[in-house]
């Protein structure tokens, strides 16, 4: 039987996972100082998609079963959207930096 | 309160777009003609992995474990996924690229 699919699994099966294997294949994408940009992108990520994302749950826009979440509400949101959107932006963070290092 | 079906599209590129349109401006700014260089190299992972968590989306969907109720929506989906997240992924996964160029662009003019 597959196990049902929660947000928290989903963070892992989809978007963890990947983060690690760019980790994995490219472990020194954050050196050399890269990892303080990406700190402060990550900063910026955060002081604006919160609201962002807040307001849209407030408007309607879309909704969580919170009965597939660990259950903590910050604000309109379940503790675990407020780590997909940082995890997503690591992703493709780490891959853009990646690809950067071969550009001028 | 924001209805419509174009409630979610406006709340989405409202905020972005003219963050986007900054951040490209200064981008074409300092690369000039190199500006098409840093395209090429940030474009495939803004839209691979947009793509991919767009069709991520679509088993958290069919799972229930968010949910887009009616009538704030263009309507149109792919597969159980609102047109607008793949928008949305896009339109974010720009941002970050962008940011991170312009990030790189910081830390390069004080080496």
């Amino acid at each position: 039987m597959i196990p049902m699919l929660t947000y928290a699994r989903f963070l892992g099966l989809f978007v963890c996972v990947p983060l690690a294997l760019t980790f994995a294949f490219f472990p020194r994408v954050l050196a050399g100082g890269r990892w303080l940009a990406m700190l402060v992108l990550l900063t910026i990520v955060y002081a604006t998609t919160t609201l962002w994302d807040n307001a849209a749950v407030a408007m309607g826009f879309w909704e969580f079963d919170m009965q597939r979440t660990w259950g903590i509400k910050i604000w309109y949101l379940p503790l675990e959207e407020y780590l997909f959107f940082g995890l997503q932006s690591l992703l493709v963070g780490a891959w853009v930096l990646r690809r950067l290092e071969r550009v001028r | 309160m924001m209805q419509g079906p174009y409630a979610y599209l406006i709340h989405l590129l409202g905020w972005t777009l003219p963050v986007l349109l900054g951040q490209f401006a200064l981008v074409v700014w300092r690369h000039r003609a190199d500006t098409f260089r840093i395209l090429r190299a940030i474009l495939p992972p803004v839209i691979v992995i947009a793509v991919y968590l767009t069709t991520a989306d679509h088993f958290a969907i069919s799972a229930g474990i968010w949910r887009f109720p009616e009538g704030k929506h263009l309507g149109i989906y792919l597969g159980s996924v609102p047109l607008e997240e793949l928008v949305f992924f896009l339109v974010t996964n720009l941002l970050v690229a962008l940011g991170v160029v312009l990030f790189r662009d910081i830390q390069a003019s004080r080496a």
